[in-house]
């Protein structure tokens, strides 16, 4: 048996995938009340410093020392097996920075500065409306686009889809509080790109099978189209995932987050490609044409 | 078919030899040509500076301020010795300036920050001149020690002359962004537009002064809304981590398509070099910066061109599940896999248009990458991948079943 024999049954099983992905979302939006979003310096303003110090320097000593200098409790990490310091601050002034860094100096003697981040608390709040109106007026060109393509319900369907995929991403990433910083913009980007890219190579199949259907078997239709294009979904999913494997294993510690955060939105992509955007679709037109009548 | 190509075997070893030969070229050109490549900051290392223009109170800030602006900061910039400065504006009155493999932010500010406004005071506190009226300013030496040394224009000689005139024995301020920075008494008129700066502490002062003297004063103030210092090796380590991560998962795809796809595969392979040579040299051409949010766009549009040649594979195999023949298939096969392809590829072309049209800096390369590769990923699946297969379908050996696994 391959793959090009199973004859799945999607959208029978349509309520499991929406629960599913319900559940997600709703964690999603309860993590997003309680503890938020992990936001990096580009959403929060405030200052990062990585410094290595020629001395043996003890975290709980550094802490006191920066906490003098500044309002909010700072968040310091020691990179383990060095002498190496991650210190993050609400500092927003260039002054403020190099006071800091003086006063470090004085207490804990001398380093070197790897990491000198500064942000104002403007930047990235503007960074994300700018993307996000970006988005909405993209979604809107999309649609018109697949409207004249297709049909307005597939439009609807994929935007729908590519939406879906957008939350999970930032469910995940609030429920596991990962860093969201101004690449995460690009990775959103990416899986949106990566979604409507899978869906509409899912819905022309749909589209070319249309006219073998008869208007009471959109169910088979939709099943059928899925399971035609099965194999290609598979596996365009595991090729985008080989190369980003790789760089999760062996690419460098900076891109990490960037990296999990394109597998967690590309791997929703291709789950959602395969059993939500027919079920939507299916849901969208059976619920039409009973309007119409 | 032509008769030239009906030999597919000998065609396709060509074409590859030929890619791979493309391919090492490119690659030595790079290590040999950095120009080649504009890495971003957040992969080379380096500050990146974000100012906002303050306007006047009552004025706004015009086009030509930040025009002015981007040309003193870009003066100033070359003023530090660095190659290949970004200048660019974001939005109405914010500029970014990143100073690549420059890693003291505060030398960096200093040089960016100021506005550099030198004014000469007479002792009514009306201005004579201004930074306007200078030609040159260098370090000189004189009997107090370093200086620096002014020469006018025409027009600011001739003003200084009939100040230096009138106020004889008087003092005139030298004054830099408001703070009189010396205050020297006119023992003679001086007419061969020339003037010192005293009072500097050291050699390095004069320099810094110097320089911001030369590349000129801002029009407007400016604040500083960013500073990011990205530690050259952080920049380093990530990226040519990165470059072995991203060869590993081209070697996996290039596996998996052989092994799943056999032939067909083989010659994705091919397109894909084709594909990355395209993306890289249009990339360069246009001297498009690669940043991290390029890698993904990057990465994105592989993953299309991929999956443009898995489209038309697939229905290349329904075909001849079908029972059509293998040109046959391939024929039919493309014809239909070109709509999915047309339809889907368009769709997020539109979406790179409109954010490279409303989005801010970051989010523009992003997408000029990922539309650049969409056209390529394209071109290679629909009209490369399909060239080489029509001459393996009318070679005897490479047409045979088996190598499609159908």
């Amino acid at each position: 048996m391959t793959l090009k024999d199973i004859r799945l049954n999607i959208v029978g099983k349509r309520k499991i995938w929406y629960c599913i992905s319900i559940v997600i979302i709703l964690a999603g939006l309860v993590s997003f009340f309680v503890q938020g979003f992990n936001t990096g310096i580009d959403f929060t303003g405030g200052s990062i410093l990585q410094l290595t110090f020629d001395n043996k320097v003890d975290v709980a000593d550094l802490r006191e020392t920066v906490s003098d200098m500044v309002e909010h409790t700072p968040l310091i990490q020691e990179s383990e097996g060095s002498n190496t310091f991650n210190i993050r601050t609400d500092l927003t002034t260039d002054e403020d920075v190099n006071g800091l860094l003086a006063a470090i100096e004085s207490s804990h003697g001398s380093y070197s500065i790897d990491r000198n981040e500064l942000v104002g608390p403007t930047i990235g709040k503007e960074l994300t409306l700018n993307a996000f109106l970006a988005l909405v007026i993209a979604c809107a060109l999309m649609l018109v686009y697949i409207s004249i393509r297709f049909q307005l319900r597939f439009g609807i369907a994929s935007i729908i889809t590519l939406v879906h995929d957008a939350l999970i991403l930032l469910s995940v990433f609030t429920i596991f509080q990962l860093e969201v910083s101004s690449s995460f913009i690009a990775a959103i980007l990416t899986v949106i790109g990566y979604s409507i890219n899978a869906t509409i190579v899912i819905f022309d199949r749909v589209r070319e099978n249309k006219p073998n259907y008869p208007a009471d078997r959109i169910k088979d239709l939709v099943n059928d189209s899925v399971s035609q294009t099965l194999a290609r979904s598979i596996n365009t999913v595991l090729t985008t995932l080989f190369t980003l494997f790789a760089l999760l294993i062996f690419g460098g510690d900076t891109t990490k987050i960037f990296v999990l955060a394109l597998i967690v939105g590309i791997g929703a992509g291709g789950y959602s490609s395969i059993v939500l955007s027919g079920s939507v679709y299916y849901d969208l037109a059976t619920h039409f044409k009973k309007k119409k009548k | 078919m032509s008769k030239k190509i009906s030999n597919g075997r000998v065609g396709l070893v060509i074409i590859a030899l030929l890619l791979i030969a493309a391919v090492s070229a490119s690659v030595y050109l790079v290590s040999k040509n950095q120009n080649l490549m504009h890495l971003g900051l957040d992969l080379q290392g380096g500050v990146s500076v974000t100012l906002e223009a303050q306007p006047e109170e009552g004025a706004e800030i015009t086009q030509d301020d930040m025009d002015k602006l981007s040309t003193i900061m870009s003066n100033r910039v070359n003023e530090f010795g660095i190659a290949e400065p970004l200048i660019q504006q974001e939005g109405s009155d914010r500029m970014i300036v990143e100073l690549a493999g420059v890693t003291d932010s505060q030398e960096a500010l200093d040089m960016l920050g100021k506005t550099a406004q030198l004014e000469f005071l007479d002792p009514n506190n009306n201005v004579i001149l201004d930074g306007n009226d200078l030609q040159d300013a260098y370090v000189s030496q004189d009997q107090s020690g370093y200086v620096v040394a002014l020469e006018f224009t025409d027009e600011g000689a001739e003003k200084f002359a009939d100040a230096t005139t009138e106020f004889l024995g008087q003092v005139i301020s030298i004054s830099l962004d408001g703070t009189v920075i010396s205050s020297p008494v006119v023992e003679s008129a001086i007419t061969d537009g020339r003037a010192v700066i005293n009072g500097m502490a050291d050699y390095d002062e004069c320099a810094e002064l110097a320089s911001l003297l030369r590349g000129g004063a801002l029009p407007v103030d400016v604040e500083v809304l960013e500073v990011r210092v990205v530690g050259p090796q952080l920049g380093s380590d990530s990226l040519s981590q990165s470059y072995v991560a991203i060869l590993y998962g081209i070697a996996a795809i290039f596996l998996f398509m052989i092994i799943y796809y056999r032939l067909p595969g083989l010659l994705t392979c091919l397109s894909l070099l084709l594909y990355g040579l395209i993306l890289f040299w249009v990339q360069s051409l246009i001297n498009v910066t690669l940043t991290l949010p390029g890698i993904a766009a990057f990465l994105l549009s592989m993953g299309m061109a991929v999956d443009a040649n898995i489209i038309i594979f697939e229905r290349i195999k329904d075909e001849l599940r079908h029972g059509k023949t293998l040109s046959a298939a391939v024929t039919s096969g493309f014809k239909r896999a070109f709509k999915a392809i047309l339809d889907s590829n368009v769709t997020t072309l539109i979406a790179t248009v409109v954010l490279f049209y409303f989005g801010v800096s970051s989010i523009k390369g992003f997408a000029i990458t990922l539309s650049i590769g969409i056209l390529a990923s394209m071109f290679t699946a629909i009209v490369f991948t399909r060239f080489m297969l029509k001459m393996c379908v009318n070679d005897k050996v490479l047409s045979k079943r088996s190598l499609y696994r159908s």
